[in-house]
């Protein structure tokens, strides 16, 4: 089976309290899923694993038949945080970075989505707005061919207008076989560009087809979360 | 689009092209737009385009060929007419009966509505 994604047995524990516990799930190329759950409850330490920003204490995740650990750099996208990116340096200055270091960077699409967001080449990093720098950050992400693209709430701070064109501007700029994993908490938003949902919460993963939850449960899949949330809480 | 949110998405895709051969804006034989482009029109992901587009190709409305695209099949538009309006009336036929409307009345009705254009 197309098996893109394999996480068998991971845990990865703080001060020997576990955030994730012997978790396994399978996940097939060319998906759309949503990474949902509480503040807090593992969610970038499950993209963080993905990531191979860190590693499991047990168990093991392979991206594309290879374990993370071993993969190159080109191949998983994952997006930064404002916080990350070098802010003293201009935009143009860290497309031409970030396309000397990563073979599949497309500068022409880099200089096409500035344009799109209205970002100004020549203007220094540190000087932007955060919802400017969001935008530096997924600019530099989706200029970008992967094969992964892992998104930590990469849309906390973003305008109206762009929020409103955010799927079409995810769809343009990925390759149709890719996979993203994004962690957000605009469900209401994005629900339909999901094909799949990831909740976490307390001991407990819960992974579905969005379309299944609709066909089975006649239900969104705003509602659907917001009842599961509220099962755990009655736990 | 708007879509409604508890309904399955490529269902609601796949009535969405049905209609469009209905309507007469795909003709028999074209080509339906690709994948990728369906999914930058509807604003979903490539997999519930494909999943609408096998729905189709199930039903015997459309005809996917591998590497080539997918057509609209020559006959179906009779077909099409015949089963979503099929449908629709036996709904509302129902749902006037339900109202206890005699056939009379109905009938009446429908006609009126219909010389009012």
């Amino acid at each position: 089976m197309d098996d893109f994604i394999r996480i068998e047995g991971i845990s990865k524990k703080y001060d020997n309290k576990y955030v994730i516990k012997d978790v396994s799930m399978s996940i097939p190329s060319g998906r759309i899923i949503g990474l949902l759950g509480d503040n807090g409850i593992g969610k970038t330490t499950l993209l963080r694993l993905l990531g191979n920003l860190q590693k499991p204490d047990e168990g093991e995740i392979r991206v594309d038949n290879t374990p993370v650990t071993q993969m190159k750099i080109k191949d998983i996208v994952y997006l930064l945080e404002p916080s990350n990116i070098y802010d003293w340096m201009k935009i143009k200055e860290a497309i031409a970075f970030y396309s000397d270091f990563q073979a599949d960077f497309d500068k022409e699409k880099a200089l096409r989505i500035c344009r799109e967001f209205g970002l100004d080449p020549n203007a220094k990093i540190t000087r932007l707005s955060k919802g400017n720098k969001e935008k530096v950050c997924l600019m530099l992400a989706f200029s970008r061919n992967a094969k992964l693209y892992l998104m930590d709430e990469p849309m906390g701070g973003i305008d109206p207008t762009l929020k409103k064109n955010i799927k079409k501007f995810i769809l343009e700029n990925i390759p149709t076989d890719a996979t993203i994993i994004m962690a957000t908490h605009l469900l209401k938003d994005l629900e339909v560009l999901f094909d799949q949902i990831i909740i976490m919460r307390a001991g407990k993963i819960i992974y579905v087809d969005t379309d299944e939850i609709r066909e089975t449960r006649n239900q969104s899949i705003d509602e659907y979360y917001s009842e599961v949330m509220e099962n755990a809480a009655d736990n | 689009m708007d879509f409604i949110t508890n309904l399955p998405i490529y269902v609601q895709i796949a009535t969405s092209i049905k209609e469009q051969i209905m309507n007469g804006s795909l003709h028999y034989g074209d080509k339906l737009p690709s994948i990728r482009e369906y999914s930058l029109i509807y604003e979903v992901s490539a997999l519930t385009v494909q999943r609408a587009v096998s729905q189709l190709d199930l039903e015997g409305i459309i005809q996917s060929r591998k590497g080539i695209g997918s057509f609209v099949l020559g006959d179906c538009k009779e077909n099409l007419e015949s089963r979503m309006i099929g449908q629709q009336v036996d709904e509302f036929v129902e749902k006037m009966k339900k109202m206890g409307l005699t056939d009379e009345f109905i009938m009446t009705k429908v006609k009126e509505s219909l010389s009012n254009g």
